[in-house]
């Protein structure tokens, strides 16, 4: 199944959810940290897909590119916090790429604010719920992604 | 596997994880108990950790052993076919022989399935049961059924043995069947067992026991172990700093350091060693949550190269640090905080208002190791005796498991000899171990004991490093047993005044080229190298007879005509040189050599007068006794702050040290006959070692391991491990230790061969390979090298960890996650 029709089949659609927030995680530290969200009975917004990376520096940013065509909202990048990255340096690697992929996103028409690179690291569930929740109401202010409006993909 | 060995290890927090680990991955089959319900230890309630605070126990484990890669957190489990988990089993007693041991065990309570648990809740509804919660010391009650650990996904839900009253309510309403009585429950003996390792961790002071300083009496008063639940983002408060009493909100907080330890009304004339790291770290993590801190402390003892940062970083965060004891704790009538009643200088009283206090906890006097523990067969890690940090538990742990083999090596065909020459043709089974002081002394006899060949490289033309000059006996016999070992024993070759010029070759092929003492070439083909190069005492200037290093002092002082050696005026002036820049780390060694030396002056002659000026004097564990002993024989302590360290003036009748009185407040003058300075140790060889073998290195030059609490003694290459004096300043019975657990690791290592490695987690499509490079600078373990039969870039399997870093970087799509191509990233489900 191809990302688009699983957008399209978005659980939204019926019940009124209005956004596609995918959050990109790294295995170690934020995806452990939603793990953790789990057990302690966290909500976080039925919005966003968790999709799992060994480390955020294995995000290319096609990948990033490719969420906002095939009709991602917001794009959220959970990494380990500099300094803890299991693979050393993994999340510098990101910081770098999403730095230098802002201004594409610009040029595209995607306004930067629908892209966020946070540290959240294993044992802060809380931390992943709360910038989970406030980006997912920063997409919503900005509102549907003009991609997917157009239907481009 | 090997089936004659069956290792019993005792204690599943991290110690006993990592022996469990080691002991496995050497081929033989574990049983490691534990008394809790969920493995972890005290680790698993601590949400971040020092000198990083992060967490990150997923390092430690073998991932890569099922092929699950993701399955090698604590918090998500771990998993080791030949490692049998008993969760809820407590030894009582071990019996018996090395090689047949009989461990009489309990088993206990209910327990709950966790394969089955869904986790609905159904029985905390009929639990009878109302006990004080664990996880949320002073906070609140909960059922005898609770969550079993904060971070525990998989097992979430247990029974409190202790609490439950079996009256079976919860088998009745739970849906799925999950809890059941243990089976066996009850005493039963375990037969057969070739040794035992006892990792159970010591016991806490509870200062609510002793009425220390009124705990127990104030909800407001908590301990450090409490306090790390309370600070928790799932803990009870959800992160928020709340006082216990009223959960009114904290804005102040204070730590007092030494609870139950340093105490001699305690009976407590031991240093606890890292309650100073856990309250800097606790006061940092408040401080980022906005609360003033201040830290009440006697000498903050932050040794070695990592520490000594962590308390500048504290510093600079505005952290108050009161050199002081407070004497009493009260609360006054309509107060909401408690009042600290302290003095920090005689005839100045100060009293200062906090909203929470939180004792610095350590070792329980009282504590003791069970009397089986003396048993034969039983061996016992360092971090049952004293308090470690998670390095130092997870060296001591290591050593332990190599102790035990060690004691094997001999009965059985396993570990060593065939088992360690690997399968896996691109391991070489020999080990390189550069640096003959006790930790490379260590590492190789260890390493031949189970029989796998050494080349042991030393620069200087004798074994030993400085520790055979040791003023502790008992060191200087110990080297030089090693010594002597190392230099009979038929699997390793000396090569003393040896150069090391090279280090090449893919992870576990590597070659080094070396220059011998008489100058010609030779080259070692090695699977693994241990670089435990250690330090050397740096260098007084001066052409006065009477200005000595700390370092050079032990020979001079048993020499009659030593000036001043009558009854003349010593001082020592401590951390010279060292802890600010451009040595901005502690050395470790020198305040305990300044300690004995002091000591012994005052035994020769009773009548000379010894003056020590210090920062904090650092010595841990029962080295504590060795500041009491010269305290009480006279010797005279004199802090100074580092703004103002004291100067010395070389005159003609004597060295006059200007310093300033801390408690007077005046300034002071000593007239010294003889002046001993402390200017700490170098690691002058680190950092050329770090070039050759192309790891990375340290501000200050020392080795740099791959991770400061977790993997402590390997390098970021795969089969290169560091330690000893050379990776960060130690002791030489912990470089020892230390040496001992390096071998372990390398053995881990080179026994991968044998196991069935999975494989590279990065294919490479050669034809698409345009052989660019970028992977090479992405990969952070120096995993990807030019391939030259492929003409691409090839991946080593064995230094890689699945990173994918250089998937990102690969601009042809040459490099692809194995199994998962583009266009399947591409296609997420």
């Amino acid at each position: 199944m191809n990302t688009q029709d699983n957008l399209k089949r978005h659980p939204g659609e019926e019940t009124g959810q209005d956004l596609n927030v995918l959050a990109l995680v790294c295995n170690w530290c934020t995806y452990t940290a939603a793990d953790l969200a789990g057990v302690t009975r966290l909500k976080y917004p039925t919005q966003v897909k968790l999709i799992r990376f060994m480390c955020t520096g294995m995000i290319d940013v096609r990948y990033i590119l490719r969420c906002f065509l095939e009709g991602a909202d917001g794009v959220f990048i959970g990494g380990c916090h500099p300094g803890d990255c299991h693979y050393l340096s993994g999340n510098l690697k990101a910081r770098v790429r999403i730095k230098g992929l802002r201004p594409v996103l610009e040029m595209a028409g995607i306004p930067e604010q629908r892209l966020r690179l946070s540290w959240i690291g294993a044992s802060e569930g809380k931390k992943l719920q709360e910038e989970l929740t406030g980006f997912t109401s920063e997409v919503r202010k900005l509102g549907p992604a003009s991609f997917r409006q157009m239907h481009l993909v | 596997m090997n089936q004659n060995v069956r290792a019993l290890v005792i204690g599943a927090g991290i110690s006993g994880i990592r022996a469990a680990l080691d002991l496995a991955e050497a081929g033989h089959s574990v049983l490691l108990t534990e008394k809790a319900l969920a493995p972890g230890g005290l680790l698993l309630s601590l949400d971040r950790q020092f000198p990083d605070n992060h967490c990150g126990l997923c390092r430690i484990l073998p991932g890569d052993i099922t092929g699950r890669v993701w399955n090698a957190c604590m918090r998500r489990g771990f998993g080791h076919p030949d490692i049998e988990y008993l969760p809820g089993v407590e030894v009582l007693d071990i019996q018996g022989t090395p090689g047949n041991l009989s461990a009489l065990m309990n088993r206990r309570g209910l327990k709950v399935d966790p394969q089955k648990c869904t986790g609905c809740l159904e029985c905390l509804k009929v639990c009878p049961v109302s006990q004080p919660y664990p996880l949320a010391p002073g906070l609140g009650q909960c059922k005898a059924v609770h969550p079993s650990a904060p971070h525990k996904p998989d097992n979430w839900l247990s029974i409190n043995p202790d609490a439950c009253t079996l009256c079976g309510k919860c088998m009745e309403v739970c849906p799925t069947g999950a809890i059941h009585a243990a089976e066996g429950n009850g005493p039963e003996s375990m037969d057969k067992l070739s040794l035992a390792v006892l990792a159970t961790g010591v016991e806490y002071f509870d200062p609510q026991l002793h009425n220390h300083l009124g705990c127990g009496h104030w909800p407001d008063a908590i301990t450090s172990l409490d306090f790390e639940r309370l600070i928790s983002g799932v803990g009870p408060t959800r992160g928020v700093l709340r006082r216990p009493s009223d959960l009114g909100k904290v804005r102040k907080a204070a730590w007092i350091q030494c609870a139950g330890s340093r105490n001699l009304k305690l009976n407590a004339d031991h240093c606890s060693g890292i309650c100073c790291m856990i309250a800097l770290k606790q006061a940092l993590l408040a401080r980022e949550k906005g609360m003033q801190c201040a830290l009440f402390y006697m000498d903050l003892r932050t040794p070695g190269r990592n520490w000594q940062k962590y308390l500048n970083q504290a510093q600079q965060k505005g952290i108050r640090l009161i050199r002081c004891r407070p004497h009493s704790i009260v609360r006054d009538p309509g107060e909401d905080s408690l009042r600290i009643a302290y003095a920090p200088a005689p005839g100045e009283q100060r009293d200062e208002n906090f909203d929470l206090i939180v004792f610095s906890v350590g070792r329980d006097p009282g504590y003791k190791l069970p009397a089986w523990a003396g048993q034969e067969g039983v061996i016992v890690t360092k971090g049952s005796e004293r308090v470690l940090d998670i390095a130092g538990s997870l060296i001591a742990a290591s050593a332990a498991a190599g102790r035990a083999l060690r004691s094997f090596s001999d009965s059985c065909a396993q570990p060593g000899g065939e088992a360690y020459v690997s399968e896996h043709e691109h391991i070489h089974p020999s080990v390189l171990v550069v640096g003959g002081g006790p930790a490379g002394l260590s590492a190789a006899l260890s390493l031949a004991e189970q029989k796998t060949q050494v080349v042991l490289v030393e620069k200087k033309d004798h074994l030993g490093g400085h520790a055979i000059k040791s003023m502790v006996p008992e060191v200087r016999e110990q080297v030089l047993e090693l010594r002597d070992k190392v230099q009979k024993h038929p699997e390793i070759e000396v090569l003393n005044e040896a150069r090391l010029q090279s280090c090449t070759g893919p992870a576990g092929r590597f070659v080094a080229r070396l220059l011998d003492a008489r100058g010609h070439k030779r080259e070692v083909k090695h699977g693994a190298a241990i670089l435990a190069c250690g330090t050397n005492p740096s260098r007084v200037e001066t052409e006065d007879p009477r200005i000595i290093n700390v370092f050079d002092l032990p020979e001079k002082l048993l020499s009659p005509d030593a000036p001043g050696n009558s009854s003349g005026r010593t001082v020592f002036i401590l951390c010279s040189g060292t802890r600010r820049e451009p040595a901005d780390y502690c050395s470790k060694v020198c305040c305990q050599l300044a300690l004995r030396q002091a000591i012994e002056i005052r035994r020769l002659n009773p009548e000379s007068e010894v003056t020590i000026f210090y920062r904090d004097i650092i010595v841990q564990g029962d080295d504590e006794q060795l500041y009491t002993r010269a305290r009480s024989d006279g010797v005279c302590f004199i802090p100074y702050l580092p703004e103002k360290p004291p100067v010395f003036q070389a005159g003609e009748k004597s060295v006059t040290v200007q310093g300033v009185d801390p408690y007077l407040k005046e300034d002071l003058q000593i007239e010294a006959d003889r002046l001993i300075l402390a200017s700490g140790v170098i690691p002058e060889s680190a950092s050329d070692l770090a070039r050759i073998f192309d790891i990375q290195s340290t501000e200050h030059g020392f080795l740099k391991e791959a991770d400061v609490k977790y993997r402590p003694l390997d390098s970021v290459r795969a089969g290169i491990f560091v330690c000893g004096s050379g990776r960060n300043p130690v002791l030489a019975g912990e470089a020892v230790l230390e040496g001992e657990a390096a071998a372990q690791t390398a053995l881990s290592w080179l026994a991968r061969g044998r196991r069935n490695w999975p494989g590279s987690f990065v294919r490479v499509k050669t034809a698409l390979c345009s052989l660019c490079a970028m992977c090479l600078q992405a990969c952070p373990f120096k995993a990807r090298y030019p391939d030259e039969h492929t003409g691409a870039m090839a991946v080593d399997a064995l230094a890689c960890q699945g990173c994918g870093a250089c998937i990102a970087v690969c601009p042809n799509k040459a490099s692809a996650w194995a199994g998962q191509e583009e266009e399947e990233m591409h296609e997420l489900e």
